[in-house]
């Protein structure tokens, strides 16, 4: 008898070493606790973003300023500035919304507002601010923060993505280094004919970045993954003949990718674009390059479809919202708006401002090195509209690429399939 | 005075026993009650939905892929960590110059923290750039690049491969620890007698042994099971969902599709799979306990 309970002690030991191992990755994991208690006769207002720019300078000292700013035209409110660093934060922001112990402003990312938006955690801010006030801000990223008709977040930044190409790869290849491809035809030629000649990679692809694969060539047309009509209903478009063009250019160009483009992400292919190894790349600012001293690059807008098609380009960012719980929303309001105030809004991040006023007052509009995307930024949107399936149909979208490209499916089926995977993500 | 010393030795257990049930018992009773929950992020709601996020999660046509793959990732690793692990050991304990050496520099790639590990060789395998492939270039042992992180039929292979030079330390550093104290007397009446090493081997050092392998095989087959950062750092799952394990398409479940329930039914699903996995080795952990009479 005793030798049975020490057997079965021993194994519920294993089988809770086991189980604690594997199961602890699961479930509630805290976060920060970012409901803080009021101190004394302050009342404390908590906010939650990213350290790369709370709390790392140069954007640390106006964080600063701003919260000093905000207590001193608010008397009786304390600000309590809460960071991450960006590996972290968006991991700690949604287990923050899960467990319910969201901060009282904080960041959103586009991506993830849906979501948000829909568990009722964001505050209707329409009811806080003026008439008008969101007019000034960007119509297209305006739109991403809507949800059911309300403004549930301040349009705080975007970017957008511009062709960069390697003007002595394109003397090299024969090609005009003042004449960049303008649709997505001439980018397939230029592409090929730089492998070609000059055996470099002709275009940078980055399917380790597990997005929609070169989004923003999508968003250089009048096509959209989805349509979402009045009353709410969804309708897939991927068997448009738009999508599967995009599909064919992906795959024709995949001659010219560099060998390991399914592990490579944005920030590598900025990176490789930088050290001279891509013809062609479609990305942001590539600030995290020392691209900038360089001379042998010049900027375009993203090629558009075809030659009639409108301007585009995928913007992401983020937007700011308050939490629908807090205790004092129209403070937690003025802060919000405060940071996205044109004043202190370009000097708060390392992307652009999401407002016509922002955007001018901000570093890259006084540098002429960046005046393509000056222009670029005002045709951002994104591929999709934002839905509650925006995640999962980015999802679907990326595993169909990798099928065509790297699995060499065929178009039709694979398109095929996309479009009953979505209407099966739809329906559920 | 049996039975008082018996009660002492409870009574010392019970202040870890009850820690342990706060930091595990927990965890794992709350991610299975999530595991029966409808929880999204898209609701702040939570529905208790009885099975339902099993029968999607069995029901998704990714789940046999990816419980292939995790079954591939962790029996090719535990036997490479292991033929590899134990080899060694007996080659260094068969030295009698540069035995201490030899286990410094083999010990090496397990103190390296897993993120650099991932990093360095996801820099070296590089197709174009990377050394690994420049030196089979060099040696003429291939006529071009090899897609190694990048081919989805080799990822998963170079990927155990990376993962066995990072772990087999392990099993060096706990057999090396259990042959200190092997039976000479044994070893030493068995060569008098004419016995020829594969045969010392295999009667008197691998049963020797076989506690020690268990206890290891156990703990190894966990961790490599549950590992994660190596591949996320590495292949992200891709290309293809070609090194997607249960980790990765839990924690994908999760924070990329925000869907907790289906996520924590999944972990629930790895757990019986390493159950089942680790039933072996338990018993033979356990069959060599009563032996040694610890039970």
């Amino acid at each position: 008898m005793k030798r049975k309970a020490k057997s079965f002690l021993a194994c519920a030991l294993c089988v809770a070493m086991v189980a604690g191992t594997v199961l602890t990755g699961c479930g509630n994991s805290g976060g920060n606790d970012s409901k803080k208690e009021d101190t004394g006769d302050k009342k404390v207002i908590t906010f939650y973003g990213f350290s790369d720019w709370v709390d790392t300078d140069p954007y640390k000292s106006v964080y600063q300023e701003v919260k000093a700013q905000f207590e001193k035209e608010n008397p009786g409110y304390e600000v309590e500035l809460q960071s991450d660093p960006w590996g972290d934060w968006e991991q700690k922001n949604k287990t923050m919304f899960a467990s319910g112990n969201v901060a009282d402003v904080f960041y959103v990312g586009n991506d993830n507002f849906p979501t948000f938006a829909n568990s009722g955690n964001l505050l209707d801010l329409d009811q806080y601010v003026d008439k008008g006030y969101f007019d000034d801000f960007f119509e297209n990223v305006r739109k991403m923060y809507q949800w059911e008709g309300k403004s549930e977040a301040i349009p705080f930044t975007t970017d957008c993505r511009i062709l960069w190409y390697n003007k002595e790869i394109f003397k090299e290849a024969g090609l005009d280094p003042e004449n960049p491809p303008k649709t997505w035809d001439e980018l397939r030629d230029d592409a090929k004919q730089i492998t070609e000649k000059t055996g470099k990679y002709g275009f940078g692809m980055d399917l380790g970045l597990k997005e929609i694969p070169a989004q923003s060539l999508i968003c250089a047309s009048d096509y959209s993954i989805l349509d979402v009509a009045d009353d709410g209903t969804v309708t897939s478009n991927v068997k448009d003949q738009a999508f599967k063009d995009y599909l064919k250019l992906l795959s024709d160009m995949k001659d010219t990718y560099e060998p390991d483009f399914t592990n490579l992400d944005h920030h590598d292919v900025a990176k490789q674009f930088a050290e001279g190894q891509f013809g062609m790349i479609i990305g942001n600012n590539l600030s995290e390059t020392d691209i900038y001293d360089k001379d042998f690059w010049g900027q375009a807008l993203v090629p558009t479809m075809t030659a009639d098609s409108p301007q585009g380009s995928f913007g992401g960012g983020f937007g700011i919202s308050v939490n629908s719980e807090t205790k004092y929303p129209e403070q937690a309001v003025k802060f919000a708006q405060m940071l996205c105030d044109p004043k202190y809004n370009g000097d708060l991040v390392s992307d652009i401002p999401a407002s016509n006023a922002g955007a001018a007052n901000c570093a890259y509009a006084k540098d002429d090195k960046y005046a393509v995307i000056m222009d670029q930024i005002q045709y951002v949107r994104q591929a999709q509209p934002k839905t509650l399936y925006f995640n999962e149909v980015q999802a679907a979208v990326y595993d169909t690429v990798a099928n065509v490209i790297v699995g060499g499916q065929d178009i039709d089926s694979a398109v095929d399939a996309l479009d009953s995977q979505i209407n099966d993500i739809v329906k559920q | 005075m049996e039975k008082r010393s018996m009660k002492s030795a409870y009574a010392y257990l019970v202040p870890s026993t009850i820690i342990m049930t706060l930091m595990l018992g927990f965890p794992i009773v709350y991610n299975i009650i999530i595991s029966f929950t409808e929880w999204t992020l898209k609701s702040s709601e939570k529905h208790f939905n009885g099975i339902d996020n099993y029968i999607k999660v069995l029901m998704d046509e990714k789940f046999i892929k990816i419980l292939i793959i995790t079954v591939l990732w962790t029996g090719i690793n535990i036997l490479l960590q292991m033929l590899i692990g134990i080899g060694l050991a007996l080659f260094a304990d068969h030295l009698t110059k540069g035995k201490k050496f030899m286990r410094v520099i083999l010990l090496i790639p397990w103190i390296i923290p897993g993120t650099v590990t991932a990093l360095t060789w996801k820099w070296m395998l590089q197709s174009d750039v990377g050394i690994v492939n420049y030196l089979l270039m060099h040696f003429n042992l291939t006529g071009q690049n090899i897609l190694f992180l990048s081919d989805q039929n080799i990822a998963l292979m170079t990927l155990i491969l990376v993962h066995v030079w990072k772990a087999f330390p392990f099993w060096f550093l706990m057999i090396t620890a259990s042959l200190q104290n092997k039976p000479v007397d044994q070893i030493e009446a068995a060569v008098m007698d004419g016995a020829r090493y594969p045969h010392i081997l295999r009667y008197i050092i691998l049963p020797h042994l076989s506690p020690i392998i268990a206890s290891t095989g156990v703990l190894t087959t966990i961790w490599t099971l549950n590992y994660f950062d190596l591949i996320w750092l590495m292949t992200k799952g891709g290309p293809m969902d070609a090194t997607s394990t249960l980790p990765i398409y839990t924690y994908r479940l999760a924070f990329e599709f925000n869907d907790f329930g289906r996520s924590a039914a999944l972990a629930v699903i790895s757990l019986i799979v390493v159950s089942l996995v680790c039933i072996p080795y338990v018993r033979k952990m356990f069959h060599n306990m009563k032996e040694e009479g610890v039970l």
